[in-house]
């Protein structure tokens, strides 16, 4: 008889605080005289309508209290529609805002905040194990891992993992790298989730002697086995070991960070002594109504007391427990806290450029709504009171706000992915991101997106408001309203034009400039044919031994077709790590005075003659330079040009600037280098801009090396026998990212391509949408002069001085926009060094202000030439 | 400040509130009568809306009354019209009536 359960609920939640029982009592009553009525089946149907019918009303009213009504937003809806140009280019300008919020808001969350999603995943928790001497993590943990387990109560299931890097080799016979999770114990039940096909991996799994088993990701099993439903009980080999395929875990799965293979941990933990052995990550599960806090207090105790028992090894350390997604991105609590205050005061920014941009959409309401002054002046006769014309502006802009967001946000979803994508190929280097990090856009970062919606709203439609407002009183009391003229625009709307002009000229001056920067990326032609060009990466630390790496190199070089293999920690046309240099001798004047930053990668002797890159000056390197005292150095002309302004760089020294700032770096400055030639540029880049140093190196000094294969003809075809090879040589040899250079470098070019097309359109739109602004409001203050005009004319004034007065104003608007935009540039540039760049756009800038010139001029040349064909007999009996 | 006449929907609402009476007027109850005398259909969340206008104009005052067991043992918000409700009430029907007056009668189809 009652009515449902989540009616009751929801209705209880929105209600009016302390009204609850009394709606939810109406519920319920309206509900039994309906079953008595109609019959149950029919009540609950109407029931249900009825709810969200009210739902959405008391909703509405949490959120705007009763002063905005759907007349209002209907009547927004209408007017947006009556206004297509103004809801376009409006609309387009703060979707694009709140789409720049929703991806940064979306981006922080995941860094800081994440939704775990496991069972319960808020409550798994990661150890760490501070080493306050060095200022680093310990990770071998294992034997900390057995007395935590023995002693801990406030964290249970306590497991630890360790990380390995193994070839997964399938029955093809093609191998690929795959990072395994060795998980102790029943590791894998702490997720919490059940295998879709299969079992998870248990305690017999560990014990000696029982066979060597694994459980597979969603994606590894699509992807490697077709999703083959009878994949239980396969063999594959993991490097030379014949391994059983036991379980297929489901879609988005990767726990405990990035995982897709899951095997068991099987050395004995016992055997390992304090700070011995692999290094593990340790996970565990926060026992029932226990925080967080409390396990960092049992904890520290337990701590203090290892300290006091183990002084050699523990008096250092300090053990903590921190939720999983901060142990994965190795954030402590400091760091964590202050990573979350800069990503609190990261909104500023992001707030400040939607208001910038609503300063514009403004702008058009503003003009809009003083066209509608006689509409104003007769609701305001009927009875409206201020607050409801506000309102009902206000409303106009919500409904355009809320479109805008909805739009935003449909395109954060798409930036995001691409956000993330970039993150992944360009930080991460191709590692895979966090299971818990997808392109999902979550429910806060839609609560985000209202939020600036309703500010948006504000901004363009509130503020106007509240100046139209305030102007219509002004001049339903001098008694001039209704017959035009009403409203001015004033001080703060001549401040708003002013800026108006200023950003319109400097947003197209920061899209050259990042357009250009970005142009250098995609019009880079190199010397070589990238499509010739099979890349894969190897890792020391994954036991390639020099040997191994060598006859893998040796043997590559042995195929037909192929004409060259070298090795380079770096690929050409790719990211290089940068470091700051200082020349012995003159070099060229950097922005801001300090030391130059270019990129640099160690080559192996041979690397330039596979990639045919012409050495330009000097020579290139011998195996002498591969001696520890010679110092010698390849810098390309980039470098040349950047750095040393074009001089001959052959036999000048360089060396690397000590930089405190940079951990990987030594304190001291490094030994003096001598260049010994220079080769045409072959892309290295780093965030300083193109320009590259190149190190002699044998590639088993290499920690990542990266092995180039020259194959004459086109490297597609060669990518699969590559990645055979590899098998070949060592089934153990885990070959990374196996493809040609062309796919290698595609993110870079890719990133900047989107980026520069996104920065023109909307370029594009924020001046299309200040000219509209500035013509609108510019056009109409004209238009507010038509009787005075008229008057001036009927009064004897000659026509060319009326004219004159009346572009007075617009044109003293223009020109202190622009002089404002060169002081602007004059003091940024000035500051930055970067005079050279205001030179190069010195001729955007007059073009700028030609067409400035021209929009304000054609703004107001159509109402002056009506003003002035109007006969000074009507003016002067209109005023009569 | 009140407004001199009230709304169709508005009038319908008070006119229900004022046979009910302040003891029996609620939400459940006005919209049963105005559906039992008028044949509409009312929309419940209208009349919270009505009323809350209403109670913003001072026209209307509600107040909490004691719970009801067919309501789940929850009380109803009990609604009792003002002297400037009344006033307002009486100046609209009479508006009504007055143009009325002198009409035929409209249900007999005759103009």
């Amino acid at each position: 008889m009652s009515a449902p359960r989540w009616a009751r609920w929801l209705l209880a939640r929105l209600a009016p605080p302390g009204r609850e029982d009394e709606v939810v009592g109406d519920l319920e009553e309206a509900h039994r005289l309906r079953v008595a009525r109609r019959g149950r089946m029919v009540a609950l149907g109407l029931t249900v309508l009825e709810t969200l019918d009210i739902a959405a009303v008391l909703l509405r009213d949490r959120i705007f209290g009763n002063r905005i009504s759907w007349i209002d937003l209907k009547l927004g809806g209408r007017m947006l529609a009556k206004h297509p140009g103004l809801t376009v280019m409006g609309g387009l300008s703060i979707a694009f805002a709140i789409f720049t919020g929703a991806v940064a808001f979306e981006l922080i969350s995941m860094a800081l905040y994440p939704r775990i999603p496991l069972p319960d995943g808020e409550r798994i928790v990661a150890f760490r194990l501070w080493d306050t001497a060095r200022g680093g993590s310990e990770s071998q943990m294992i034997y900390d891992t057995r007395i935590w387990q023995d002693e801990l109560r406030t964290v249970r299931d306590i497991t630890f993992m360790r990380e390995r890097q193994r070839n997964l080799v399938t029955p093809d016979g093609i191998g690929v790298p795959v990072v395994v999770a060795e998980m102790s114990g029943a590791g894998l039940d702490l997720a919490g989730v059940t295998p879709l096909l299969g079992r998870a991996l248990g305690p017999e799994d560990e014990r000696p002697g029982a066979p060597a088993v694994i459980v597979i990701g969603y994606d590894l099993w699509i992807a490697r086995f077709g999703g083959d439903p009878e994949i239980v009980g396969s063999d594959v080999r993991l490097g030379n070991t014949p391994t059983t395929v036991v379980g297929v875990m489901p879609e988005r799965f990767g726990f405990p960070v990035a995982h897709s293979m899951w095997a068991p941990f099987r050395e004995g933990a016992e055997v390992y002594q304090p700070r011995e052995g692999p290094s593990v990550l340790v996970l565990g599960r926060l026992a029932g109504g226990v925080s967080l806090a409390d396990a960092n207090a049992e904890l520290a105790v337990l701590g203090d007391r290892m300290a006091a028992s183990h002084p050699v090894t523990h008096e250092r350390l300090e053990p903590e427990v921190l939720p999983l997604h901060r142990a994965a991105l190795g954030l402590g609590t400091s760091v964590w806290t202050l990573l979350s205050a800069v990503g609190l005061v990261s909104n500023v920014p992001l707030i400040l450029f939607l208001m910038l941009v609503c300063g514009n959409v403004a702008l058009l309401m503003f003009a809009r709504a003083a066209s509608r002054e006689g509409e104003l002046v007769v609701r305001s006769a009927l009875g409206a009171s201020r607050g409801r014309i506000v309102t009902q502006l206000f409303a106009e802009a919500l409904v355009l706000a809320a479109g805008a967001a909805v739009l935003g946000l449909v395109a954060a979803r798409y930036g995001l992915r691409w956000a993330l994508w970039i993150i992944q190929t360009e930080v991460m280097e191709g590692e895979p991101l966090p299971f818990w990090i997808t392109a999902q856009i979550s429910l806060s970062t839609m609560v985000y997106a209202g939020l600036l919606a309703v500010i948006a709203a504000l901004v363009s439609g509130a503020w106007p408001g509240l100046r139209v407002t305030r102007a219509l009183g002004e001049a339903l009391k001098r008694g001039s309203a209704g017959g035009g003229g009403g409203f001015r625009f004033g001080g703060v709307w001549s401040v708003v034009i002013v800026g108006q002009i200023v950003l319109m000229m400097l947003f197209p001056l920061v899209t050259v400039a990042v357009r250009q920067g970005g142009q250098v990326e995609l019009d880079y032609d190199p010397p070589f044919r990238a499509a010739e060009y099979a890349v894969t990466r190897i890792r020391a630390e994954e036991g390639v031994g020099a040997p191994v790496a060598a006859r893998l190199e040796e043997r590559i070089e042995a195929e037909p077709g192929v004409a060259g293999v070298t090795v380079a920690e770096r690929m050409p046309m790719t990211y290089h790590p940068w470091h700051e240099v200082e020349i012995d001798g003159p070099s060229a004047e950097t922005p801001d005075g300090r030391g130059h930053r270019v990129g640099s990668s160690r080559v192996a002797t041979d690397f330039f003659e596979v990639l045919g890159a012409e050495i330009v000056a000097g020579r290139g390197f011998h195996s002498a330079d591969l001696e520890e005292e010679a110092h010698t150095v390849i810098v390309d002309d980039a470098f040349v040009e950047r750095v040393l302004g074009g001089r001959n760089a052959v036999g000048a020294q360089i060396r690397y600037r000590a930089d405190e700032s940079r951990r990987d770096l030594s304190q001291d400055a490094g030994p003096w280098l001598q260049i010994v030639g220079v080769v045409e540029e072959l892309g290295a880049r780093s965030f300083h801009g193109i320009g590259g140093v190149y190190h002699p190196v044998r590639p088993e000094a290499l920690t990542t090396a990266h092995l180039i294969a020259h194959v004459p003809g086109g490297a597609a075809g060669f990518v699969p026998r590559m990645r055979a090879i590899g098998v070949a040589v060592d089934p153990t040899l885990p070959l990374h990212e196996v493809q040609t250079l062309v796919e290698a470098t595609r993110g870079p070019r890719d990133f900047y391509a989107f980026w520069t097309a996104i920065l023109v359109t909307l370029s594009g739109v924020a001046l299309l949408l200040s000219l509209a602004g500035i013509y609108a409001v510019m056009s109409y203050t004209v238009a507010q002069r038509t009787r005075e005009i008229g008057l001036r004319v009927a009064l004897g004034s000659g026509r060319g001085r009326v004219v004159r007065d009346v572009f007075r104003r617009p044109l003293r608007q223009v020109a202190l926009g622009v002089v404002t935009t060169f002081v602007l540039l004059a003091v940024l540039l000035i500051g930055t060094g970067a005079v050279g760049y205001f030179i190069r756009v010195v001729g955007w800038l007059l073009a700028y202000c030609a067409l400035m010139a021209v929009v304000c001029l054609s703004a107001c040349a159509a109402p002056t030439a009506r003003a002035l064909r109007i006969e000074p007999s009507e003016a002067l009996r209109d005023e009569g | 400040m009140a407004a001199d006449t009230l709304a169709e929907f508005e009038l319908l609402v008070m006119l229900a509130a004022q046979r009910l009476g302040p003891e029996d007027a609620y939400s459940v109850t006005i919209a049963e009568d105005i559906r039992e005398r008028t044949g509409r259909s009312v929309r419940r969340a209208n009349i919270y809306t009505t009323l809350q206008r209403l109670e913003a104009k001072g026209l209307v005052s509600t107040h909490r009354g004691d719970p009801q067991g067919e309501r789940g043992g929850r009380p109803p918000r009990l609604v009792a019209i003002e002297p400037e409700g009344l006033t307002v009430l009486r100046s609209t029907t009479d508006a009504i009536r007055a143009m009325m007056g002198d009409l035929p009668d409209l249900a007999s189809g005759v103009g």
